[in-house]
């Protein structure tokens, strides 16, 4: 499967040049994994960001306060671990391949190259991850909320 | 509307590496869309989870940021001269605020409401992309700062661990940045 190609009918990279797209393309590096296969590790750092292109990847997150697991499965054209593209973030989930997947892999360095050669769709990939921050951000403050109610209910309790 | 030169001057000196990127044009254009606004100490400027109409730029003064929970707050750390206040609601669409932001002290802050943020970076790439690479920054801060303060919480509250019903899902809501990108030009 031909990785510009398949970015082209993805509706975040129809609006740029196909020189654009052809850039990030070459930043990528595509493999095939088995089922089982680990990307990302919920609290790690993670390495790269991931284009699935074939196949399906669970994605795991285990809630600090009560330990409940949420749990979604992404399909061919979804983007994952977008915040790997930041230095000392650990990931907010884990990410495991359910299925035989192929998967186009971006390097955090080579993030960082985009912004010379292809700057709007550095700047693009960096809007997404503005947008995961301030939702991860949201989830994390929810979960102090959490646990404000529990010391509440503990000292109404003793 | 013309920025008043101090304003811009101040604004240089408290954000120099964002002034640098933005350019002298377009710092007028961004101090020139905010409203400045003076407020005593002990003022909430944002309320936990109530709705947040515009994002705050930080010239002077020093500023809490805490979660509240019935009554109670857990401090998530300070924000002074040279930070933005805001961001987290217009970027993940949902509007509502994810803490509660008191002054400390006195502050001088540049207020730029959602509406004229939105209507900015639709038309102006290259102050969307500055404050972009400043707001990735900041929030990456935080959240480091937010888990952190999650995990020294939660370890001394383990061994009174009781069961709690999460809260709802967000809302993805309206996004303004996905507006500006959808309509990039020469891309």
């Amino acid at each position: 499967m031909d990785l510009q190609q398949f970015l082209n009918t993805l509706p975040a990279f129809q609006n740029f040049t196909p020189a654009y797209v052809g850039v990030l393309a070459g930043f990528m590096q595509v493999g095939q994994f088995p089922a089982g296969k680990t990307f990302i590790e919920q609290g790690q750092q993670g390495e790269a960001m991931y284009l699935l292109m074939d196949g399906a990847v669970e994605v795991k997150r285990i809630d600090d306060v009560d330990s409940h697991i949420e749990l979604r499965e992404l399909r061919a054209g979804e983007l994952f671990g977008l915040l790997s593209l930041i230095g000392d973030m650990p990931a907010s989930a884990t990410c495991v391949a359910k299925e035989p997947a192929t998967v186009a892999a971006l390097p955090r360095e080579a993030f960082q190259r985009l912004f010379d050669t292809a700057a709007p769709i550095g700047h693009h990939l960096q809007y997404m991850v503005a947008v995961q921050l301030a939702r991860d951000l949201q989830e994390r403050n929810k979960s102090l909320r959490v646990l404000l109610k529990q010391r509440a209910g503990a000292q109404a309790g003793a | 509307m013309t920025a008043r030169p101090e304003l811009i001057e101040e604004f240089k000196r408290r954000f120099p590496g964002l002034a640098g990127q933005l350019g002298a044009r377009n710092v007028e254009v961004l101090v020139g869309a905010t409203t400045a606004l003076e407020l005593p100490a002990g003022r909430k400027v944002i309320r936990d989870r109530m709705p947040v109409d515009s994002l705050y730029i930080v010239l002077d003064g020093e500023l809490i940021i805490s979660v509240e929970e019935n009554k109670k707050a857990i401090r998530l750390g300070h924000v002074g001269p040279g930070q933005l206040l805001g961001e987290v609601s217009v970027l993940s669409g949902e509007l509502l605020a994810s803490s509660t932001v008191e002054s400390k002290t006195p502050v001088k802050l540049l207020r730029l409401r959602h509406e004229k943020f939105g209507e900015l970076i639709a038309t102006n790439y290259d102050v969307a992309n500055a404050l972009l690479k400043e707001l990735v920054g900041m929030l990456a801060d935080r959240l480091r700062i937010s888990a952190k303060s999650f995990s020294e919480h939660a370890a001394s509250d383990a061994a009174h661990h009781t069961d709690a019903p999460g809260e709802a899902p967000a809302n993805p809501g309206q996004n303004w940045l996905k507006s500006f990108f959808d309509r990039v030009p020469g891309t």
